[in-house]
């Protein structure tokens, strides 16, 4: 008989996909620190890490530059697979450290996941460090995904805590958080393209009650059975495109759209560049070998 | 190791809330009836674009939402005093300006303001638009 931990053990992941998961993710990590410092100067309201030491000083002066130097070596580091029981581990404090800045000048980004999906990662190199290379890849893959799946998860548990499974019937009140999105796009742009678009968009919810109770349904139990994408490789494939599905349907009703979930879900789940490399492979033909 | 990373970050975001790097990402977990979009203008009342400040109209949200619960003001549906709007938007306006200040100003004088949407009886909208302050350059 199977006991659960078989049941979630992940089939084996190759270094070519671990390679192309954790460029990707760490590249779009650097762009996202790089401007999180170039922008904030100062902390005015101090949260997450902020609270255990003043983030004040690692704006000052020529310290942020540092703290970008710092960043790109790591990311660096972390690319080359260099010592990732250290790297790692530096990475997810300083993550922690610079998206507490952003939530410190009252930007809740929720980007807690993406930070702690280095420590997930750095758990996975600690414990399986005297396993077999391919071991570790796919016990650092399949962490990081044990992470989204619980942020989906936790998702649902909200929605289900606040509103009770009433959340689904609350259409007509989500028409007023949709007209308020379009709004705030306006607000952002000045362009009154949105205006029309937001009060089409809350008309549209307005005539398709059941529909819109439909969509709301499958949104609450996809995140709830999040925990799915972590039994094996093809089980994170398929909830990764129905994830997608959802994240694309959340941004033509709703207009929004949450990097700081989608993006670590999109390069774990989905591979993407991983997927596109090996779709050029089977498109390219290969140069015949010469028979002598 | 079975699924320790999922339950730790599931125990650890609903024991713990919105403290980095957990959350319970209670986006949209429930639908209020009332909703606020900031905005600013110029000393015409035309709207500025808040990306060309280095801002978005959610991220004001965000900020306005943030000093509220620094300053213990309760917030939502309407409810805050002028007394409470005038200092979330003073403060507003200073990390405004200090986000931009080493560029010249496009606009003599900047508006912060917000509007207040809700739902009434009849699933007619009702909108309420209040000047939280304004910043001269």
């Amino acid at each position: 008989m199977k006991s659960i931990g078989d049941l979630f053990k992940a089939d084996l992941y190759s270094l070519t996909e671990w390679r192309f998961i954790k460029s990707s993710f760490v590249c779009v990590w650097l762009v996202l620190i790089v401007r999180i410092l170039l922008t904030y100067n100062e902390v005015p309201m101090p949260a997450g890490f902020c609270n255990l030491l003043l983030c004040g000083l690692l704006l000052n002066g020529v310290s942020k530059f540092i703290l970008i130097l710092c960043c790109t070596v790591l990311a660096l580091l972390y690319v080359l697979e260099f010592k990732m029981q250290f790297t790692a581990l530096v990475l997810f404090v300083c993550s922690a450290f610079v998206f507490s800045i952003e939530e410190s000048n009252g930007v809740l980004g929720r980007s807690g996941l993406i930070s702690f999906i280095f420590l997930a990662q750095w758990l996975a190199y600690m414990l399986y460090k005297h396993k077999a290379a391919e071991q570790v890849y796919s016990a650092a893959i399949q962490f990081s995904i044990q992470a989204i799946a619980a942020a989906y998860t936790l998702s649902a548990v909200s929605k289900i805590s606040d509103s009770g499974f009433y959340w689904i019937s609350q259409g007509k009140l989500m028409k007023l958080q949709v007209l308020k999105s379009y709004e705030a796009h306006y607000a952002s742009t000045a362009n009154k393209e949105w205006l029309l678009k937001g009060e089409q968009m809350a008309g549209f919810i307005d005539s398709h009650p059941v529909l819109i109770s439909g969509l709301l349904l499958a949104t609450l139990l996809l995140e709830l059975c999040a925990m799915v994408a972590i039994i094996n490789k093809r089980t994170a494939l398929f909830y990764g495109i129905a994830l997608l599905v959802m994240h694309t349907g959340m941004y033509l009703v709703m207009n929004i759209f949450l990097f700081s979930v989608f993006f670590p879900m999109f390069v774990f789940l989905l591979n993407p560049l991983y997927r596109t490399w090996k779709a050029c492979l089977t498109v390219i033909p290969r140069t015949p070998r010469k028979v002598n | 190791m079975g699924v320790v990373v999922f339950l730790a970050y599931l125990t650890g975001g609903l024991c713990l809330g919105e403290v980095h790097p957990f959350s319970r990402y209670p986006m949209y977990s429930n639908f209020p009836n009332w909703a606020y979009v900031f905005y600013l203008t110029n000393q015409h009342d035309s709207v500025i674009p808040a990306q060309s400040l280095q801002f978005s109209s959610n991220q004001l949200g965000h900020m306005y939402y943030g000093i509220c619960k620094k300053n213990g003001i309760p917030v939502g549906d309407g409810k805050e005093t002028a007394q409470a709007l005038s200092k979330a938007g003073e403060e507003i306006l200073r990390l405004i300006a200090e986000r931009n200040k080493e560029r010249s100003p496009l606009h003599k004088t900047i508006k912060l303001k917000r509007k207040f949407f809700s739902l009434n009886a009849d699933s007619t909208l009702n909108c309420i638009i209040t000047t939280l302050g304004e910043k001269h350059w």
